[in-house]
């Protein structure tokens, strides 16, 4: 029987969910509960009851007496713990560590009197509680028939504590509100089986935290929030799962060493053992989301944001502005280096791209600065490969301009991080540095001890052929400066991937009227002439989706394409072409062939005097003149090219006779 | 008799064409006079009846021309002008006019030469052709 | 002409000012600026310079609902005509739709010299023949076709249409392959230079070819040929429309329908008919059509509501001044039409089927509100209806 948890996992939908029980089993082992040290917490001076000390108790309790609250917890029978002591055998939950578990949350201050039933709830007031939680449980819980007796009475104990009931099943049980599991009384809230008759362990802990949660807000004074949450677990799609299937070998879940069954039998022993370290990471290692980039939607952030930031509730919407002018930085793509397969990217451990090695260079990423091979070693040795996807016919015939100076700041990294530890060689075809400073530091690190060797690396392969490429990524190349082919055994390859245009660059471009140059990158109105600029007045463009470049020029482009934007808005006004298109309304009969045509999107149908008509905004125009061409009736002409001109053109141009 | 010399019109876009025309007349570039240029802002804004017209009046072959498809300034122009030019041919084809008499080029700014080429050789070919049933009716200024 | 000569031959002059003529045009019902009645009443005042120059002039859509119904028989149509001789004359030509070129392949075709292809749809499956005593007008039909794509309207489909008709009833026509434009937009704009042109050449061909009669599918030509061509030239042969000569046909029994193709058992295809204003007001055929309508089994005939005398124009004519208030009036004449319930509009002029379809069409992001139906020519229907060999 699977937990609401495995359930929900999505790995079933590839082979079997991840043990998530197992998982926190392992954690939970880590750790002695009895040395387990109390945190800080500032005591608020409210008081809490909670009559019933099972597990929906329990977690309301620990709940509380976390946030400060002084709890006290009825307990009819001899010994706290409800369904958890009386329902569930000791192979299955030792009596040990149940009391241990107990003995936190009362380390925590929570006060659990025994053999202290609770007939009514107002006394509970009067002595100064200021909200009761009735987790007293459901008789129907009780299965082995152990405590009846306790629990004999029961209708008349409900009918004691004056709260609503429901009856479900012939069953007596509480009525609450299942999002803030308040009462019908204020002040009173409920949880567990005695609202919803038996269910299982989990989900009384949960409604035991989640009232907690509600009793808290209701103490504070606020509105109490919760709602019932209704959500079903998402399941992956079939273009999802079929994405997965191909990254993701099936992988059953890790099967911790279970007890011979000759020792099973024998004892009253836990059946399932823990898993051991590398069971366990290898059981957390089938967790898709440790494997898939960016959110999840787990919400912890959401949860643990003070200043309240961040809102999953939070819908997509549309919003509509009006603008005058448009400045189109949308960036670029990197290549992906997988498609040169010789470089071993995504096949061998410790083959980077530029980018992933800047991230691990990063104080914050995920090494914390330290560069590292994959099993956590420093590497001795780092090839930093030139060129990769660049400056080739077979991919991108451009040289992508940045790459040869972070391949320089890369290896002056590792010699940095490394403290000259490591061996670092640039594999190059050219040297472009010529930036400010930049051939200075190019000269500096080659006189850090980086070595400089002219040739694209063909290969990086892991087939070693002498005793010192064992276990090291071999660069292969041509040293054109010697004229031999050389191999060089090292740890790291670093591949520079350049700049590419972004995959939806069509899609923009046709958005705001913008032409791709052969690569994909959007093309300005004129090198020199007009290099922010567009054919649509007042969209400019910026930064590297023009085509590679690094971040000060890319700075200089946006204050460039800025300062335009600026200089059009800033005029009040604009100087407009003298050929643009004017509609005779009579005559248009509002078809929108010119609206359909138009590439500037300056003709707009529109209804006037309760007619359609096309109505051409002029500051769009740009007076091509399709629209005349198209127009069926002859209402759309362009000034200063109307038919009667050129005809007329036409004419005279004719009339001269030869001979 | 005189030697029949064909009248040609080439209607052609601004910033292409009517740039490689200039630019050869001042580059010295020689090309026959035979050819006359009419200037449009962009090839898309070349109506049918601007080439119907031109015939009616005399001309003796036609030439559209404009960008090559990734330099109009107008971004998609040369591809509405070839729409146009599919009609316009039938057109041409049903009236009765040789097809050998209307052309559609493309010609960059800097494609002086190209541009002479062209001229050249159409008039060479026209010339052969004769002159066009039209060209009678040049001097008949109609309205 | 000039205009003094005009007004006399129109019996202008009678005028009674009463104002019947603008009530009833379909023109003057939404433009505002045009009136039957103001026009004459500014001439008779000798505003002659208005009339000429306005292009208000060229609105008029011919249609002769003013004058059928005019108590002092003023003949506005014909003034109308003339006087845009002079108007052309003085450099005012109305607005020329398409770009003017349904203006400019008539003068084309009007150069004797040319010899243009205009039967290369022709294909095997029709019989024609040189020897023929019928010949079979195709009119503009090859050059709309070019022109009026983005419409989807094939105005060959009715002249191959006509063909399979005429050979199902064993004639197999003469076509002229360098037939010229009968003159009518020519003449109806003002033109009468090359309307002269091309008359004298059409008929010149039609007395080489020897043919005694001529089938006409458009009422355009037809009407040109019957009333215009007399007063130019000489033409020695039967003219008749081409639903004329189908009612005839049905009459002497020379013509059986099988079941229209779309009719199924026990039901009908409810059609309504467009009377085109050439055939009907201008020349008086309003039964032809319908006979032939009617003995098509399948096919039940619902009239709309302004019909044979009474019924509208399609809103243009000539292609020339087509503008909002066209697209009003044909908004009137189709929203009749789907009144009727019926799933047909059968029209019988290529010119009435190229505006109400241009009218449903739509281009933009703003739909027009006209009612759309399925438009058929009568012969596209009658072509359908023929069943096996006779």
């Amino acid at each position: 029987m699977l937990c609401p948890c495995e359930d929900a996992c999505n790995r079933i939908q590839l082979d079997e969910p991840l043990a998530s029980r197992a998982l926190k089993m392992f954690v939970t082992e880590q750790i002695d509960i009895d040395s387990l040290e109390i945190p800080e917490i500032t005591p608020k001076e409210k008081k809490v009851a909670i009559i019933g000390s099972g597990p929906a108790g329990l977690s309301a309790a620990h709940d509380l007496a976390f946030k400060g609250y002084s709890v006290t917890m009825f307990e009819a029978l001899p010994e706290p713990g409800g369904m958890l002591r009386y329902g569930i055998p000791e192979y299955r939950l030792p009596k040990d560590v149940l009391r241990k578990e107990i003995g936190y949350i009362q380390r925590l201050g929570v006060e659990i009197k025994t053999n202290h039933k609770i007939d009514t709830l107002d006394p509970l007031f009067e002595q100064g509680y200021q909200a009761i939680l009735v987790t007293v449980g459901s008789p129907q819980s009780v299965r082995r028939g152990a405590v009846v007796s306790a629990l004999s009475g029961r209708p008349g104990l409900l009918k004691g504590f004056r709260l609503e009931s429901a009856r479900l099943d012939g069953q007596s049980l509480l009525k609450v509100d299942f999002g803030t599991f308040a009462t019908s009384r204020e002040g009173i809230f409920a949880a567990g089986d005695v609202t919803t008759g038996p269910t299982s362990v989990i989900s009384a802990i949960a409604s035991g935290k989640k009232a907690a949660r509600s009793i808290n807000e209701y103490l504070e004074g606020e509105v109490l929030t919760s709602k019932e949450d209704k959500r079903t677990p998402e399941k992956l799609g079939e273009q999802e799962l079929a994405a997965l299937r191909e990254r993701f070998t099936s992988q059953n879940r890790v099967k911790a060493k279970e007890i011979e069954s000759g020792e099973r039998i024998s004892g009253f022993e836990e059946v399932e053992k823990v898993y051991s370290v590398s069971e366990a990471q290898e059981e957390a290692g089938r967790c898709l989301a440790s494997q898939i980039e960016g959110c999840i939607g787990c919400g912890e952030c959401e949860e643990d944001c003070e200043a309240k930031a961040i809102d999953f509730s939070q819908q997509d919407q549309t919003i509509e502005i009006e603008v005058g002018t448009i400045i189109v930085a949308t960036g670029y793509d990197i290549f992906d280096a997988s498609r040169m397969p010789q470089y071993g990217y995504g096949k061998y451990d410790n083959v980077l791209t530029g980018m992933e090695f800047e991230r691990m260079t990063c104080a914050g990423g995920p090494t914390s600065g330290k560069i590292q091979l994959k099993d956590g070693r420093e590497p001795e040795s780092v090839a930093i490969i030139h060129c990769v996807g660049s400056r080739d016919k077979n991919y991108h015939p451009y040289c992508s301009r940045v790459c040869c100076m972070y391949g320089l700041k890369h290896a002056h990294l590792v010699k940095e991080l490394t403290e000259n530890r490591a061996e670092v060689y640039e594999f190059y075809i050219d040297m472009r540095s010529f930036s400010k400073a930049c051939e200075e530091f190019y000269e500096r690190t080659s006189q850090e001890g980086v070595k400089f060797i002219r040739g694209k690396a063909a290969q990086v392969t892991d087939r070693a052929i002498t005793e010192e490429e064992k276990e090291k990524l071999i660069v292969v190349a041509e040293d054109t400066l010697l004229g031999q082919i050389i191999r060089v055994p090292v740890d790291m390859a670093i591949l520079c991937v350049g700049m590419e245009a972004r995959t939806n660059a069509a899609d923009v471009a046709s958005k705001f009227t913008l032409t791709q140059d052969a690569d994909g990158f959007f093309i300005e109105t004129h090198l020199k002439l007009a290099p922010m600029e567009t054919p649509s007045d007042g969209v400019f463009l910026a930064g590297c989706c023009l085509g590679p470049k690094d971040i000060p020029d890319t700075v200089a482009q946006a204050s460039g394409a800025a300062a335009k934007a600026l200089s059009m808005i800033s005029k009040g006004r604009i100087t407009q072409l003298a050929a643009t298109a004017y509609v005779d309304e009579i005559i248009c009969q509002g078809c929108g062939r010119c609206e359909e045509i138009c590439t500037f999107h300056a003709p707009k149908i529109i209804s006037k005097n309760g007619s359609l008509v096309s109505s051409v905004n002029e500051a769009v125009c740009k007076g091509c003149g399709a629209c005349a061409v198209v127009c069926p009736t002859g209402a759309m002409s362009i000034r200063h090219f109307n038919m009667q001109q050129i005809e007329s053109l036409v004419d005279g141009l004719l009339e001269v006779v030869h001979g | 008799m005189a030697e029949f010399e064909p009248r040609i019109i080439l209607f052609g876009c601004n910033f292409c064409t009517y740039a490689a025309a200039d630019l050869a007349g001042t580059t010295r570039i020689q090309y026959p006079p035979n050819v006359y240029i009419v200037r449009m802002m962009c090839s898309g804004m070349i109506n049918p009846d601007y080439v119907l017209r031109a015939f009616e009046r005399g001309a003796d072959g036609v030439i559209v021309a404009g960008c090559h498809y990734t330099d109009c300034h107008y971004i998609d122009g040369p591809i509405k002008c070839d729409a146009m030019f599919i009609k316009l041919k039938r057109l041409v084809h049903v009236i009765g006019l040789e097809d050998e008499r209307l052309r559609r080029e493309m010609i960059s700014t800097s494609e002086t030469t190209v541009f002479a080429r062209i001229a050249q050789e159409f008039t060479e070919q026209i010339r052969k052709l004769g002159p066009s049933p039209f060209s009678a009716v040049g001097e008949e200024v109609a309205v | 002409m000039n205009l003094e000569e005009i007004i006399q031959a129109t019996k202008t002059y009678y005028c009674l000012e009463c104002g019947k003529c603008t009530s009833i045009c379909p023109v003057a019902r939404y433009d505002p600026s045009f009136s039957p009645r103001a026009i004459i009443e500014s001439v008779l005042l000798g505003f002659e310079d208005e009339l000429i120059s306005d292009r208000e002039l060229f609105s008029c859509l011919t249609c002769y609902t003013c004058s059928q119904k005019c108590p002092a028989d003023v003949d506005f149509p014909i003034f109308v005509r003339e006087a845009r001789v002079i108007a052309q004359d003085n450099g005012q030509r109305g607005i020329c739709a398409h770009s003017g070129q349904l203006r400019s392949l008539p003068r084309l075709m009007a150069n004797p010299d040319i010899k243009q292809r205009r039967l290369e749809w022709l294909s095997d499956k029709y019989r024609i023949s040189d020897k023929s005593d019928v010949l079979l007008w195709v009119g503009c039909a090859p050059y709309f076709e070019p022109i009026f794509d983005d419409i989807e309207f094939r105005a060959l489909d009715i002249t191959e249409a006509s063909l399979k008709i005429l050979n199902f009833l064993g004639i197999e026509p003469k076509l002229l392959p360098n037939e010229k434009c009968c003159g009518h937009d020519m003449l109806w704009t003002g033109d009468i230079e090359t309307f002269k042109k091309l008359a004298e050449q059409n008929a010149a061909q039609i007395k080489e070819a020897g043919v005694k009669k001529i089938i006409f599918s458009c009422p355009e030509g037809y009407r040109t040929f019957k009333l215009d061509y007399p007063s130019y030239v000489s033409l020695d042969c039967e003219l008749q429309h081409i639903s004329e000569f189908l009612a005839e046909k049905i009459e002497k029994g020379g013509l059986k329908f099988e079941a229209c193709p779309e009719h199924s058992e026990g039901t009908k295809k409810k059609v309504t008919y467009q009377d085109p204003c050439r055939l009907g007001r201008h020349l008086g055929i309003y039964d032809a059509p319908r006979k032939v309508l009617e003995s098509i089994p399948g096919i039940e005939l619902v009239e709309v509501e302004h019909n044979r005398e009474d019924s509208v124009c399609c809103g243009t004519s000539a292609f020339t001044n087509c503008d909002t208030y066209s697209n009003m009036v044909r908004m009137e004449r189709l929203s009749e039409a789907k009144a009727t319930g019926a799933e047909t509009l059968i029209t019988c002029c290529p010119k009435c089927q190229t505006h109400f379809r241009c009218a449903m069409v739509d281009k933009g992001e703003e739909k027009r509100p006209m009612p759309k139906i399925e438009i058929m020519d009568l012969v596209n229907l009658v072509a359908n209806a023929l069943g096996g060999e006779k």
